[in-house]
């Protein structure tokens, strides 16, 4: 497909297609769900959001604003599923079951499909909270760093 | 030759596009875009048609010999039976 569409011209589609029972594949971009899913490069198929989403599925959904986002869910309140890209530190909240287009069931990397039920994927997903946990602590240091630098800087102009 | 079940025709930002659904989405992955002749065979071969009349249809509505319309008809022809879109 050599022109350019815009995702949200494709929306009815993907509904239909994941609606029939089949599967959706289109590529990925943006760097939130790295390194699951690089920029560009690796692609999702998506089928139909089934009754109950559970932590760790990673669904395809609409914001309010009209931006599509493929991210994970991390947990579920009462306001809605809680959201996060396994690259990103910052929660997404109260995103509705109705936003839900569909759900990730595999991915093709390097022309490789894994499935979201193989054992491969199944150990990556259990290693993203020590990262999501390292990547508070490594975020927390640097900003205390900052602060102390800030304070003694501003200390020795004093 | 028939396009297979599960095959559709959609419009996409004002152009024609060839999805799948259902089972026959489960190995086939992209889109195929129709410009007007290649709509007017899928129409066609929706209901049935072999390359003979599809080759006439072409030369009836375009201007065009029945030489380029055969390569024409054998290109879009040879494509859709790659992607296992069409039945004998």
């Amino acid at each position: 497909m050599n022109e350019k569409f815009r995702l949200a011209d494709f929306e009815p589609i993907i509904r239909e297609v994941v609606g029939s029972g089949g599967e959706f594949t289109m590529k990925t971009h943006g760097t939130s769900m790295l390194p699951m899913l690089s920029d560009g490069n690796d692609s999702v198929v998506l089928v139909s959001v089934p009754e109950k989403i559970v932590r760790g599925d990673v669904i395809f959904y609409k914001r309010e604003n009209g931006q599509f986002v493929l991210h994970r869910v991390v947990g579920k309140r009462k306001d809605g599923f809680v959201l996060r890209g396994d690259n990103q530190i910052i929660n997404e909240y109260g995103v509705g079951y109705d936003t839900v287009i569909a759900i990730v069931t595999a991915y093709i990397k390097n022309g490789k499909r894994i499935d979201v039920t193989d054992e491969e994927y199944k150990k990556y997903v259990r290693t993203l909270d020590g990262k999501y946990r390292a990547k508070i602590a490594h975020s927390l240091a640097a900003r205390v760093k900052n602060k102390l630098c800030r304070i003694f800087h501003t200390g020795a102009e004093k | 030759m028939k396009i297979r079940k599960g095959f559709l025709m959609r419009e996409v930002a004002g152009k024609n596009v060839v999805i799948a659904t259902g089972d026959a989405a489960r190995n086939f992955n992209g889109i195929i875009k129709l410009n007007e002749s290649a709509t007017l065979l899928w129409h066609l071969l929706e209901r049935g048609a072999d390359e003979a009349e599809l080759v006439d249809t072409i030369t009836e509505t375009y201007d065009v010999d029945i030489t380029t319309a055969q390569n024409d008809v054998s290109m879009f022809v040879t494509k859709l039976k790659g992607a296992g879109i069409v039945d004998e």
